[in-house]
C-alpha cells in the first residue's frame, strides 16, 4: 500500500511516497542535493544509514538533520543547501521545550535491531525478561533485512523473527533512538528522533547486548564527492528507503559477496547494471567459491545470485581509479578493468571496500578491542561481565554468523543453555575468517588519491594537506581533518588504511545530538 | 651539513607559551631547543583544549597590563595571516542578567577606559540587535569590539614553525622525565640535556617535574556543536563568570560561547579545582549546557558534535609565574596562566625574552616573578 503525500522542498511542494526518506526525496526532486560542504560542493547522502552525516538538510526549520535517516510526512518542509536555512526557526510557535527525561528500567538493553540484536532479543523475551530493543532506523532489520516486510523475495527469517517478537509485551522496540551517552550506572541515554519535539530517554539496564553492526569502509579517490557516488551498501539502503533508480545506469565497484546482494536488489529495483568491478583476484575468487560447499547455505545463494544476475558484467581484478562529473554530479567513471583502463558513462556510482565493525560503544564502555573488533568469549560475553557483543561488531561475517551469535548471547544473558549452538558457530567464524583472507584489499586502492582529492568530506581536507602529519592526532588539530560531525567515522577509517593511523580520542556525544539531550537529569 | 650550535635555552613544552617563547627568543637571535613530546607543537595541553579567546580582563591592574599588552601584541602578529590563525575579531560581548551586573558593566567601561580601551554599553533593546538569539529579560551589557579569537593548537604550530625556520630554534619530539636538581634535563629515552637556561613552559606538566610550583588544576569542559552560522556573533560571557571564575572552591559553571570562523559555536565554561583527569562528567557537563540554554532558549535543539575536557594551570594568585626560579639556578618559568594561556602567550614570551638577554619590556614585569611565592625560596 503507497499512499501520496506531499513535502515542500525549498518551498516547493512536490508528491512523494509516504514513509519514503527525505533523502530518495532529494534525489527525486532535488538533484539529491543536501548540504553545501565548507569549500562550496553541494554533496549528497553517502553512507544512506546514518554514518556519514552527508544528508543533513533543515527540517520543519531545523538544521543539520539526516536526510536518510527521516521519512517523510505529510506537509514536512525541507531546505537543502540551495536556500540553505541555517538558523532554527521556532516550529511550532512555541519555545523549545526542554523535556524531563523519561527513566526506564529494563533486565536488558539491546542495542541494534539487525539480525543479532533481534536473534538476543527473542531469546531473552522467551526467557521472560523484558527488553528495551535500541535502533536508530525506522524499520526493524538492520542493514541487511531493512525493509524486508516489503520484499516478498527477502530471507523469510527476518519476518518470522520480527513477528514472533511481536508476541512479548515485556518487549518494547525502540526506534529512531539513538545511544549518545552510557553513564557509569549501567544507563544509556537517548536521543528520540522520530518527531520535532523529542523526548529524552534514559535506559536502565541489568545486561547489555551490542549488535551494532558494521559500517562501509569507503576509500577515497577523485571525484568520489559527487553527486551519484555513494556506497554500495549505502545505495542499497537508499534504494530500500524509496530511491528510485529505474532506468538508471548504476556501475557497482567493491569487494566481496556484497557486491552481488546490492546488484540484485539493483535489478529488482529496475536498475541498468552496467558493470560489477571487484577488486578481488580472480585466483582468490576460485578459492573462495570452492571453499564454499562446506557451508551449503551459502553455496545455494551464491547460485541463486548469480542466476539473478546473468547477463551483468562482472570483473573481478577491477577497481575505480577516478569519478567525472559536471556541477557535482556524476556522469562517468574511470575503472581498471583487468589491467586495462576504460570508461563507463553512468548515472549513480556505488562503491565501498567490505565492512568495519562498529564498536564506539564498546570502547566507550571499556569493552576490550583486539583487530578493531570487541573481544568475546564462547558465550558472546565482552571483558565487561555484564555486556555481550554479537555480530559484525566482534568480526564482519554477515547475517548467519549474527543470527547464531545473537542467539547464544540473548541464551546465556538469560540464564539458559547455550552449548548446542557451539559447534555451529565455530562454522561461522571458519567462514568469516575465509572471507577476510579472500577479500584482502589490493594495494593499488591505497594509492588513488591525488594532493588535492578530499579525504575528510566533513571539513574538505586534501590528501596533499595531511602530507605532513605521521599520526591522527596531529593531522585532526593541525588540519580539521576528522572534526566534523561524522567525527572521522569515515576518513578516520579511511586512514587507517591509507596511513595506518589509529583514530584516537573517543568522546561523548557517540552520535551528533541535540543539546537537549545532553541535557537530560 | 653544518653543525649545529649548542642551546643557549631549553625550552619544555611547545604549547602556545613555550611556542610564543621560542619564537621571541629566535627574534632575540638566541640559540634554543624546543622539546615536547607530541610531534609537532600545539597538540597537547591545554592549548587543544581551550577556546582561543583574546580577551582583556581586568580582576586586578596586573592582569590588565599583561592581556591588554598581549592582545595588542596578537593584533600586529596576526596582521597578514589572520585565515591562517582562524583569527576572528569578533569581540566579547558581557550580558548582564540584571542591574547590579549592569553596575559591573559600567565600572569595567570606565575601567578600560581610563586604560585606553574602547567599549560600549549595551542596553537591551541594543543588546537584542547585537545577538537577537539571547533571551528575554536581559539587563543589557559591555561590549569589547576589540577582542578577537584564534585557534590556539594551529597558533601555536605556527609560532613553533616560524620559529625554526630562523635557524635559531631546534625541534625535538621527547617526553621530559625528571629535572635533576644541577638543572639536567632527563628524558624519557634516559638521554640527558642541559643548557645555561631551562624554560619551563608546560603547564600542569610543570607540576610533577618541580613539585614545589604553586599550581593548581582547574578543570575545564567545552561542547563544540554543527555549524549554525550567525547564531550568535560575539564571544557572549555573563558577567557573573567572573564571580563563578573567582570561587576559591567547589565545582561552577559560567555561560560563555564563541562563534568559530566555520560557523560552529564553542560552548562552555566549567571549572573544578584540582581534577588533573580527561575523564568527561556528564553532571557537570549538562550543568554548563543548561546555564547556556538560560541565556540561549534556542540552543538546546541545536546539535553538538563533540565535546571534551581540558586542565587550566592555575596559580595560587591567578597571576602567571614568568621568569627565574628563585632558588634553581638557571631555571625559569613561564606556567600558572589558568585560562589566559593563549590570550597573554606573546606578551608573556616578550618578558622571558627580554629576561634571558637583560632587556627591559614594555609593562613592570615584576608582578609576574615567581620570586612573590615565598615557598619558592631555597
Amino acid at each position: 500500500m503507497t499512499h501520496q503525500i506531499t513535502i515542500h522542498i525549498n518551498g516547493r511542494p512536490h508528491q512523494v511516497i509516504a514513509g519514503q526518506s527525505v533523502a530518495s526525496a532529494l534525489s527525486q526532486h532535488a538533484q539529491s542535493i543536501s548540504r553545501c560542504s565548507p569549500s562550496g560542493e553541494f554533496r549528497a547522502a553517502l553512507c544512506g544509514m546514518g554514518v556519514c552525516q552527508e544528508c543533513r538538510v533543515s527540517i520543519n526549520g531545523l538544521p543539520q538533520q539526516l536526510a536518510c535517516q527521516t521519512n517523510c510526512t505529510d506537509g514536512m518542509r525541507v531546505e537543502n543547501a540551495q536556500v540553505a536555512a541555517k538558523l532554527p526557526e521556532d516550529v511550532s510557535g512555541k519555545q523549545i521545550v526542554v523535556h524531563e527525561p523519561v527513566d526506564l528500567r529494563y533486565d536488558v538493553a539491546v542495542v541494534g535491531a539487525g539480525p543479532g540484536g533481534l536473534a538476543a532479543s527473542l531469546a531473552c523475551a522467551r526467557a521472560g525478561l523484558s527488553v528495551a530493543l535500541i535502533d536508530d532506523n525506522p524499520l526493524a532489520g538492520g542493514q541487511i533485512w531493512r525493509a524486508a516486510s516489503q520484499d516478498s523475495e527477502a530471507d523469510q527469517r527476518a519476518q518470522t523473527t520480527i513477528d514472533a517478537l511481536r508476541n512479548f509485551a515485556s518487549l518494547r522496540h525502540w526506534a529512531q533512538h539513538k545511544v549518545v551517552q552510557v553513564g557509569d550506572d549501567r544507563s544509556l541515554l537517548l536521543q528520540d528522533s522520530t518527531s520535532m519535539h523529542r523526548q529524552v530517554k534514559r535506559i536502565h539496564y541489568q545486561k547489555l547486548i551490542l549488535a551494532t553492526g558494521a559500517r562501509e569502509r569507503f576509500l577515497p579517490f577523485p571525484g568520489w564527492t559527487l553527486r551519484g557516488v555513494t556506497g554500495l551498501g549505502g545505495l542499497q539502503a537508499q534504494v530500500k528507503a524509496g530511491l528510485s533508480v529505474a532506468g538508471k545506469r548504476v556501475v557497482l565497484a567493491g569487494t566481496g559477496p556484497l557486491l552481488f546482494a546490492v546488484a540484485s536488489t539493483l535489478r529488482k529495483a529496475g536498475a541498468n547494471v552496467m558493470l560489477i568491478a571487484d577488486q578481488t583476484s580472480r585466483r582468490k575468487l576460485i578459492s573462495f567459491g570452492a571453499s564454499l560447499w562446506r557451508t551449503p547455505n551459502k553455496l545455494s545463494q551464491a547460485a541463486r545470485l548469480l542466476y539473478e544476475l546473468r547477463g551483468v558484467r562482472y570483473r573481478s581484478d577491477s577497481f575505480v581509479l577516478s569519478a567525472r562529473g559536471e556541477d557535482g554530479q556524476l556522469h562517468s567513471v574511470q575503472l581498471q578493468v583487468a589491467g586495462k583502463q576504460t570508461e563507463v558513462a553512468c548515472d549513480f556510482l556505488a562503491c565501498a571496500y567490505g565492512l568495519i565493525p562498529n564498536t564506539k560503544l564498546a570502547q566507550a564502555l571499556g569493552c576490550r578491542l583486539e583487530n578493531d573488533a570487541v573481544v568475546v568469549d564462547g558465550q558472546q560475553l565482552t571483558s565487561q561481565p555484564f555486556i555481550w557483543c554479537v555480530g559484525e561488531g566482534t568480526g564482519v561475517g554477515g547475517v548467519d554468523k549474527a543470527l547464531l551469535e545473537g542467539e547464544i548471547a540473548g541464551l546465556a544473558a538469560s540464564g539458559q543453555a547455550y552449548v548446542h549452538l557451539l559447534a555451529k558457530r565455530q562454522a561461522w567464524l571458519a567462514f568469516s575468517q575465509k572471507l577476510q583472507d579472500a577479500f584482502v584489499l589490493r594495494d593499488e586502492l591505497l594509492h588513488l588519491c591525488e594532493a588535492d582529492t578530499i579525504v575528510c568530506r566533513c571539513e574538505d581536507v586534501r590528501w596533499g594537506q595531511l602530507a605532513q602529519y605521521d599520526d591522527w592526532r596531529s593531522a585532526k588539530l593541525l588540519s580539521r581533518c576528522g572534526m566534523g560531525a561524522c567525527q572521522g567515522n569515515v576518513c578516520g577509517a579511511a586512514l587507517a588504511s591509507l596511513r595506518g593511523w589509529q583514530v584516537e580520542g573517543l568522546r561523548d556525544p557517540h552520535a551528533p545530538c541535540q543539546i537537549q539531550t545532553l541535557l537530560a537529569k | 651539513m653544518k653543525a649545529t650550535p649548542l642551546p643557549e635555552v631549553i625550552i619544555i613544552g611547545a604549547g602556545i607559551v613555550g611556542s610564543a617563547c621560542a619564537l621571541a627568543l629566535a627574534r632575540r637571535g638566541v640559540q634554543a631547543l624546543l622539546l615536547d613530546a607530541a610531534s609537532h607543537a600545539g597538540t597537547r595541553g591545554a592549548t587543544v583544549a581551550g577556546m582561543g579567546h583574546l580577551v582583556v580582563m581586568d580582576d586586578n591592574p596586573a592582569e590588565l597590563a599583561l592581556t591588554q599588552w598581549s592582545c595588542q601584541l596578537w593584533r600586529e602578529y596576526v596582521q597578514d595571516v589572520q585565515r591562517e590563525h582562524e583569527y576572528s575579531q569578533c569581540g566579547t560581548l558581557w550580558v548582564a542578567q540584571d542591574d547590579e551586573e549592569m553596575q559591573v558593566a559600567r565600572n569595567k567601561q570606565a575601567l578600560l577606559a581610563s586604560n585606553g580601551i574602547n567599549s560600549e554599553i549595551l542596553d537591551p533593546q541594543a543588546l537584542y540587535k547585537h545577538e537577537a538569539q539571547l533571551a528575554p529579560g536581559l539587563a543589557g551589557g559591555l561590549l569589547v569590539a576589540s577582542d578577537a579569537i584564534v585557534y590556539a593548537p594551529k597558533s601555536a604550530f605556527l609560532l613553533a614553525e616560524q620559529a625554526k625556520a630562523t635557524g635559531y630554534i631546534q625541534w625535538r619530539s621527547a617526553e621530559v622525565q625528571h629535572i635533576e636538581h644541577d638543572g639536567a634535563v632527563r628524558l624519557h629515552d634516559g638521554s640527558v640535556l642541559r643548557a645555561p637556561i631551562i624554560l619551563v613552559a608546560n603547564g600542569m606538566g610543570a607540576a610533577s617535574l618541580l613539585p614545589e610550583l604553586p599550581l593548581r588544576a582547574k578543570k575545564g569542559h567545552i561542547a563544540i556543536t554543527d555549524r549554525y552560522p550567525g547564531f550568535v556573533r560575539h564571544q557572549l560571557v555573563e558577567l557573573g563568570y567572573i564571580k563563578s571564575a573567582h570561587a576559591s572552591d567547589g565545582d561552577s559553571v559560567a555561560f560563555n560561547i564563541q562563534p568559530r570562523p566555520s560557523g560552529q559555536m564553542m560552548i562552555g565554561s566549567s571549572r573544578q579545582y584540582d581534577r588533573n583527569d580527561k575523564q568527561l562528567d556528564q553532571d557537570i557537563l549538562r550543568k554548563m549546557l543548561e546555564r547556556s540554554a538560560q541565556f540561549l532558549p534556542k540552543l538546546p535543539a541545536l546539535n553538538a558534535i563533540r565535546c571534551w575536557t581540558g586542565v587550566r594551570c592555575a596559580s595560587r594568585d591567578g597571576l602567571p609565574l614568568l621568569g627565574k626560579h628563585p632558588s634553581r639556578e638557571g631555571m625559569m618559568l613561564a606556567v600558572g596562566h589558568e585560562g589566559l594561556g593563549v590570550t597573554t602567550a606573546l606578551a608573556s614570551a616578550e618578558i622571558i625574552a627580554n629576561q634571558v638577554t637583560g632587556q627591559i619590556s614594555a609593562i613592570d614585569d615584576t608582578p609576574y616573578l615567581p620570586r612573590r611565592f615565598a615557598g619558592l625560596a631555597a
